[in-house]
């Protein structure tokens, strides 16, 4: 190896260039998980509220029910193409930042293959729910992440913890992305004080293929005073502005952290830089120019860097995996992979630190004079 | 860069800086023409301007009035690359402690005198070393070696390049009798096969004994010339 080569100032230096190295891995690493748990939070409220609106459309009472008018004039719709009276209720699901909810639909039994089969979801184990029966079919992830079987009861009655209203018994397990429960609307209304209400308080609208868009143009003209409608590309839009504010609220949160960061780790270089002023003096003195010099800085700032950040990533990528696999995966609790955006705001981490560090050593190496450092008497 | 001539010369050359409102003169009026294979010895007491001519001689500094030729290139024309590529290609320097760097071998911080400091320029080095004597230090880092053999990897460093000129600014001013004497001896064997011209700075006028002249230096004014054996009488 070249005798001032990147490689052998690292290889020979290995304690000074491992401190760097790993608050620079650490910096990564805190940021990254920062980015994981908020995608974790972002993506279990996008599952609960958004991800059910890809397959149909909620039309909610305003008041006690939706009047009867209202029904017709969505099933006379032409885009409409089935509308099935739904209750929408929540269970308790763990998740990596506590407990949230995961959907639970009600509806006749008679609609629920056909609109298990329409969201893409199915049974994994167990049966669907008998007609009049407080028995509910739960999601996978659910069952993992509170330890449950079949056979077991939730619901309010029984634990003080739970967010479904009643009594439940587990019947079956179903499987797929959106992670919701079933229960038959009969017995959720008995259950409920529903059961007194006339008239039914809200309707899952499914359309036509390729007419959702133009399905929800219309639902979306019906009177608010009468219902509320939730379309996909409302609530879509209003995740993703949610979304936004929470990176951005995470961004400032990390940004500070990583100046920090980014200063410390500066003043580090510094320090080691000038420890150094010695070596850069003597190479000045024996005909090295200040540009090779700086060159050499660079390219030791910029690999150390670099070297750290990819590392950091790694070691976010095999730790978020090892925890998936062996401590979050078996208590049913989903961790996002590390996406794009969290990789972004890792970025700044090396850039400043380096640029911080360039900064200072290039303007003392611009500075320097190889009779100050030869002069010096032992 | 292509050495015209082997010649070292400085015209009238001074130095001067500021110290608070007092402008400090370090040389004044230093006249001297240096020619390959010969041996110049400049002595002085401390303070007398023995270093900055050194510094003159060699570049690192620029006269405030005359002007420094080495190997036919007017130093003070020349742009700093320039300055630096020619003391990188052409000289040797030694200074008067060995400046090693810490993390690297003997062989690795004489290759850095090298013109290209690769693994190549390493063997090279390694057999210079061995030509040296000292090959049995070449693996070893500067906190593994005496003061005497740093010191002696530091010419050999100067050397590692087959400069034109070389320059010792007290070389031995650290080490004992014997190991000093050791040391300009292996300078001297250099100048006398390689032809090249050499400059030493000391206040010891034991090390120049081989000197072909004598420059003495009081108060940053050259007083005379002369030949060594008479230089020695006069200390």
């Amino acid at each position: 190896m070249p005798p001032l080569s990147t490689g052998m100032y690292f290889l020979r230096n290995r304690a000074r260039v491992f401190s760097q190295w790993l608050i620079i891995v650490l910096a990564v690493l805190e940021v990254s998980t920062v980015g994981l748990l908020t995608g974790s939070l972002a993506s279990g409220i996008w599952l609960n509220l958004v991800a059910p609106l890809q397959y149909f459309t909620e039309v909610v009472a305003s008041g006690i029910s939706i009047p009867q008018g209202i029904a017709q004039r969505i099933a006379a719709q032409p885009d409409t193409a089935a509308m099935l009276p739904i209750l929408a209720n929540q269970m308790r699901i763990n998740t990596l930042t506590g407990p949230s909810g995961a959907n639970v639909f009600s509806l006749a039994a008679a609609d629920q293959p056909w609109f298990l089969k329409e969201i893409h979801e199915y049974l994994v184990a167990g049966r669907l729910p008998d007609p009049g029966q407080n028995e509910i079919a739960v999601p996978e992830l659910v069952m993992r992440s509170r330890g449950l079987h079949i056979g077991d009861v939730v619901g309010q009655k029984v634990d003080p913890n739970g967010w479904l209203p009643g009594k439940w018994q587990i019947v079956g397990v179903l499987g797929g992305k959106l992670e919701v429960g079933i229960t038959t609307y009969s017995a959720m209304l008995q259950t409920t004080a529903l059961a007194d209400v006339p008239g039914t308080t809200e309707y899952a609208v499914f359309a036509r293929p390729g007419r959702a868009a133009a399905l929800d143009n219309i639902l979306s003209t019906l009177p608010l005073a009468e219902v509320r409608v939730y379309t996909y590309g409302a609530e879509e839009s209003a995740f993703q502005q949610d979304v936004r504010s929470l990176h951005l609220l995470v961004w400032c949160i990390n940004i500070v952290t990583i100046a920090v960061l980014a200063i410390a780790t500066g003043l580090l270089n510094h320090l080691q830089y000038l420890q150094r002023m010695e070596e850069f003096g003597v190479l000045a003195a024996l005909g090295y120019g200040v540009a090779r010099l700086v060159r050499r800085a660079m390219m030791e700032v910029a690999a150390l860097t670099t070297l750290s950040w990819i590392t950091g990533l790694a070691l976010s990528a095999i730790g978020a995996a090892a925890l998936q696999r062996w401590l979050f995966g078996p208590r049913g609790v989903v961790l996002p992979t590390l996406d794009a955006r969290d990789l972004m705001y890792t970025v700044p981490i090396p850039v400043l630190m380096a640029g911080f560090t360039l900064l200072t050593v290039i303007r003392r190496l611009h500075g320097l004079d190889p009779v100050s450092v030869v002069e010096r008497r032992g | 860069m292509e050495a015209t001539s082997r010649v070292l010369i400085t015209h009238d050359v001074g130095l001067s800086y500021h110290q608070g409102h007092q402008r400090i003169h370090a040389l004044r009026h230093v006249s001297l023409r240096v020619e390959a294979p010969e041996f110049v010895g400049i002595h002085g007491p401390s303070g007398s301007g023995k270093s900055s001519l050194l510094y003159l001689l060699s570049g690192l500094k620029r006269p405030s009035v005359g002007w420094v030729e080495a190997l036919g290139h007017n130093l003070g024309a020349m742009g700093p690359e320039a300055r630096n590529r020619l003391r990188r290609q052409m000289y040797g320097i030694i200074f008067q402690q060995p400046f090693l760097i810490h993390f690297l071998t003997a062989a690795e911080n004489v290759a850095v005198g090298a013109p290209r400091p690769n693994r190549a320029g390493v063997r090279e080095a390694e057999r210079l070393l061995a030509r040296l004597g000292m090959s049995s230090l070449a693996r070893r880092r500067p906190h593994e070696l005496s003061g005497g053999q740093r010191q002696r990897v530091a010419a050999a460093r100067a050397l590692a390049n087959h400069p034109a000129i070389l320059l010792a600014d007290e070389p031995t001013a650290s080490l004992d009798h014997h190991t000093g004497q050791e040391l300009m001896s292996l300078l001297c064997e250099y100048c006398r096969t390689s032809r090249a011209l050499m400059v030493v700075v000391t206040h010891d006028t034991t090390i120049t004994a081989g000197a072909d002249r004598i420059i003495q230096l009081w108060d940053g004014q050259q007083t005379c010339e002369d030949d060594p054996i008479g230089s020695a009488r006069q200390e």
